[in-house]
């Protein structure tokens, strides 16, 4: 048999979970259905949250096939300081 | 083991439609369905950029000369004379490269004899025509000049010349850069091209004053620059509204063909690899100081970029530095999921590995999901008709996502925490008796409570409440631990059931009492 409630029992309902993850406000700042974490969450159904699906490897692990080549290079690099003038048609503007 | 350097699927259009995923992993390129490699050789085990353009796969890895694979295998085509980059992109009817250097043989080298690069100008092919590729640029150490003459040319004491101003493309107007070699002609402001002679031969639009053989030089007019000599140098390229997006670290650019704009007030990204396109949006990383709050995932909308991220700041700023040039994100439908490695805020309690930060842009939602693997390339391929993503790992394996309900092999660990509830305002202390849950498919799944405010400290343990057992679950709130301002709940499985799990209601009961702090 159900048991009834206290006639001083009160009573809340969380039924909208979908707001995802929000962290950065104090908790009285923070909306209804948002969630302090949510890990490998889904949010496809609105309103609830799922569990995300994984991830499964294709083919076998890869091998390597080729000895590395031996060349190296001894120059050293140095940034381009050209400043003279293009042909280029491009312009550059601020937005 | 080695990090996977670079993924791409090639489907070839019509004909007999070949379909691979190509992998760069160690020094080579692997067909990873297969499970065997071209053979090709590569010099460096720097990041392996793809594009998929004219039906073929591009690559480019700022060390190995350029290459093209045709869907059997790879050669020069299309790339015989192009620089080196670690960017690509294709848009429209060009490619474009970014951050370059030149290939050898013959690169040219500065008045300092060092090797030249281009960290903030972009270059890019001509027109596709007549089943050919140029680039309209040349190189070398060979070049010649004669004195009171224009003209210029590249020369050799034996063996074939590799230049050809003609078959790449030099077009009347292009600058002749000499870079090194007589020290009049290096000083010189360029030369413009008005004539080609042959394919070894250029003249000038005025006269050289010496004759000098041996000269380093470069040729060209195909490229732009970006902010050059800015401090900052291109990390990127990427696509939004049929323009070309141009990121450095700290500035982004969308360039239409014609003209250059700065996005104003936008930063660029830090790891090329952070790019990904979902619907107008094109959501990247940045990070630079967590101290400015700049730090995080922005989303460029083809007029501004905006921090998106705000709402997990706490989990950002826990993403080291060192960390920022490692961000690797993907696409699963409408989620961006970027996977940022560990992620460690003491302060807030706040520590995670391998975390990926998953963001669904079909309704603006966040989640922090520890995977079992290291990202360090993605790559798209449609394969049997399906588009799919795959991510590669740091330990040589490349996974289809999103797929299954394991991360290969390993159970999935899944949690919720609602929030501090308050239910008569944060004043009002309340003796809790009972929860209940409503959930689907959810056996299992742990469920626990914190209470806030009791009345004056906050429970710094979860309590169980038990497991759901079915699809309407209630639960007693002990009476030892059961008074409190606030209450707090936590959901929490590990495994690898089918996801087709929901959790959808909670209901609390309570009864206020009066309180006070202290």
């Amino acid at each position: 048999m159900a048991e009834s409630t206290s006639s001083n029992e009160q009573v809340f309902e969380i039924d909208d979970l979908s707001g995802g993850m929000q962290v950065t406000t104090t908790p009285f700042q923070k909306k209804e259905n948002e969630l302090d974490y949510a890990e490998n969450a889904d949010y496809g159904e609105v309103g609830g949250v799922g569990k995300a699906l994984g991830y499964a490897q294709s083919g076998s692990d890869l091998t390597s096939t080729t000895s590395t080549s031996t060349s190296t290079s001894t120059t050293t690099t140095s940034t381009s300081t050209s400043s003279s003038t293009s042909t280029s048609t491009s312009t550059s503007t601020t937005a | 083991m080695p990090n996977v350097l670079g993924l791409i699927g090639y489907n070839q259009s019509g004909g007999s439609a070949t379909n691979k995923l190509l992998a760069g992993f160690v020094n080579d390129i692997v067909d990873v369905t297969a499970g065997t490699g071209f053979g090709l050789a590569i010099s460096s085990t720097n990041d392996i950029e793809f594009a998929a353009w004219l039906d073929r796969i591009f690559m480019q890895n700022y060390s190995t000369s350029p290459k093209t694979f045709n869907g059997t295998v790879w050669s020069r085509e299309y790339v015989g004379r192009t620089l080196l980059s670690k960017y690509l992109y294709p848009l429209k009817s060009r490619m474009y490269l970014a951050y370059c250097s030149f290939d050898s043989p013959q690169a040219p080298l500065d008045t300092g004899s060092n090797a030249i690069t281009f960290p903030s100008r972009i270059f890019y092919s001509d027109l596709f025509q007549g089943n050919t590729l140029t680039w309209g640029i040349e190189w070398g150490r060979n070049g010649s000049t004669i004195s009171n003459t224009s003209i210029f040319e590249v020369t050799t004491t034996g063996g074939t010349l590799v230049q050809d101003f003609q078959a790449t493309g030099i077009k009347i107007g292009d600058p002749l850069f000499i870079t090194n070699g007589n020290a009049q002609l290096t000083s010189d402001k360029p030369y413009f091209v008005t004539s080609i002679v042959s394919p070894y031969r250029l003249l000038v639009d005025r006269l050289f004053p010496v004759t000098a053989t041996g000269q380093h030089f470069w040729v060209g007019s195909n490229w732009l620059d970006v902010s050059t000599d800015d401090g900052d140098y291109l990390t990127g390229l990427g696509e939004n509204d049929d323009k070309l997006l141009v990121f450095k670290q700290f500035s982004l650019y969308r360039y239409n063909q014609v003209s250059l704009q700065k996005v104003k007030d936008a930063p660029g990204t830090t790891y090329s690899r952070s790019v990904v396109n979902i619907g107008d949006l094109t959501l990247y990383f940045h990070g630079s100081n967590i101290n400015t709050r700049k730090t995080g995932f922005y989303a460029y909308n083809g007029g501004k970029s905006s921090l998106i991220s705000r709402g997990i700041q706490p989990y950002i700023d826990g993403i080291a530095a060192s960390g920022y040039r490692s961000i690797v994100a993907w696409r699963e439908g409408t989620k961006y999921r970027g996977y940022v490695g560990t992620i460690t805020n003491t302060p807030r309690n706040i520590s995670v590995t391998n975390g990926v930060c998953t963001l669904d842009t079909a309704g603006g939602q966040w989640s922090i999901d520890p995977i079992t693997d290291t990202v360090t390339a993605r790559g798209k391929w449609v394969q049997s008709s399906a588009e799919k993503w795959f991510i590669g790992t740091n330990d040589n394996q490349v996974m289809e996502t999103a797929s299954g309900n394991s991360h290969n092999g390993t159970d999935i660990s899944w949690a919720l925490e609602k929030g501090v509830k308050y239910p008569s305002t944060s004043s009002v202390a309340n003796t809790y008796t009972r929860v209940q849950v409503t959930s689907r498919d959810a056996k299992g799944v742990q469920v626990l409570y914190k209470l806030i405010g009791t009345p004056a400290d906050d429970d710094d343990q979860w309590t169980g409440l038990g497991e759901i057992q079915h699809n309407q679950q209630e639960f007693n709130v002990p009476i030892d631990n059961n008074y409190g301002r606030g209450i707090n709940f936590r959901f929490a499985e590990r495994g690898q059931r089918a996801n087709v799990m929901q959790i959808q209601k909670i209901v609390g009961f309570y009864i206020p009492q009066t309180s006070k702090i202290l």
